[in-house]
């Protein structure tokens, strides 16, 4: 098995390395890893926040089990920052735009569309926050945790406006069916997991008891409004919370 | 960070790894085509001379001139 993964290994690398040695130009070579592994970023975090958002609808569940759904989340995400960093590194290394890491690290400082590189730089000062909250869990607590990972859609909208208006090759088919494809299909969960919270609200709204029946409840069988909440809350919490270590 | 999968990560590492070889030559194919094509932007290398100030400030302009240049 081990040889297994060495070979595939080997594989992948004689690939990249086949790839890096194609752009015969190796003076250019920081810009194009530069521009290759911000797409890869940004496909990253679109399966990054497609998992997530399969994890909490539980849209997956029949699919595969969700401890690997929010497993491959986790991990992915990880990626995003890997893969933003040899981004963002990269440009470090070319000889034409001589980007500097406060331009990198800091929003504004770029001289290049500052507007759209700052949106770069704070999607991905986001995505390490959230990213870094994933092991910050126990310590902040389970709502401030998922209150945080709100700012995930901020981080995923900064870095597809980054991803059109500063990119290079927003034009090319691929590039755009890349953005298409990911507006599709993180608007579609979105609106899913919307519709989901909606339902459960609503569904706790009719069933909600008057006063006094609340009280005949409360004194009978517990507060039915104890119950909804607890459902309510349960619907809406992470559901691999309990998964996961 | 515990590696529930380990083999489903590796795959996803693998199948990025290979997308940013692909996308690498993506792109470097994709400067070709625009030299090749006549596209306006690649006028842009006769300001290659500019300061590097005004090189950054001219985004599209100045990655089609590097990649005019790369061909």
């Amino acid at each position: 098995m081990k040889l297994a993964r060495t070979a595939v290994a080997v594989t992948l690398a004689s690939f990249a390395l086949g790839a890096v040695l194609s752009a015969a130009d190796l003076s250019q070579l920081p810009w194009y890893v530069s521009r290759a592994s911000g797409l890869v970023a940004f496909a990253l975090l679109t399966g990054s926040m497609i998992l997530g958002l399969l994890v909490s609808t539980k849209a997956a569940d029949g699919v595969m089990p969700r401890a690997l759904v929010f497993d491959l989340h986790q991990f992915m995400s990880v990626l995003v920052l890997t893969f933003t960093g040899v981004h963002a590194g990269s440009l470090l290394f070319d000889t034409y735009l001589r980007f500097s890491p406060v331009d990198l690290l800091v929003p504004f400082a770029a001289p290049y569309r500052p507007a759209w590189t700052a949106a770069g730089v704070i999607a991905g000062w986001l995505a390490g926050l959230v990213t870094a909250s994933f092991w910050a869990r126990k310590r902040i607590g389970q709502r401030n945790w998922r209150r945080l990972h709100y700012a995930s859609f901020a981080a995923y909208v900064a870095a597809l406006g980054h991803g059109i208006f500063a990119g290079t090759d927003t034009g090319r088919p691929l590039v755009a069916w890349l953005y298409l494809g990911s507006i599709a299909a993180v608007a579609a969960l979105m609106a899913y997991r919307i519709g989901q919270a909606r339902g459960a609200h609503g569904r706790a709204g009719t069933r909600r008891p008057t006063a006094r029946g609340a009280a005949g409840a409360r004194g009978r069988s517990g507060s039915l409004d104890r119950e909804h909440g607890r459902s309510q809350q349960h619907s809406l919490q992470h559901p691999a919370r309990s998964e996961q270590p | 960070m515990a590696a529930n999968y380990p083999r489903a990560r590796a795959l996803v590492a693998g199948g990025a790894l290979l997308a940013l070889a692909i996308g690498v030559d993506y792109v470097h194919s994709g400067g070709q085509d625009a030299a090749v094509s006549g596209d306006p932007g690649s006028t842009a290398s006769a300001s290659t001379n500019s300061p590097a100030g005004a090189q950054a400030t001219q985004a599209p302009a100045a990655s089609r001139a590097r990649t005019s240049r790369a061909s």
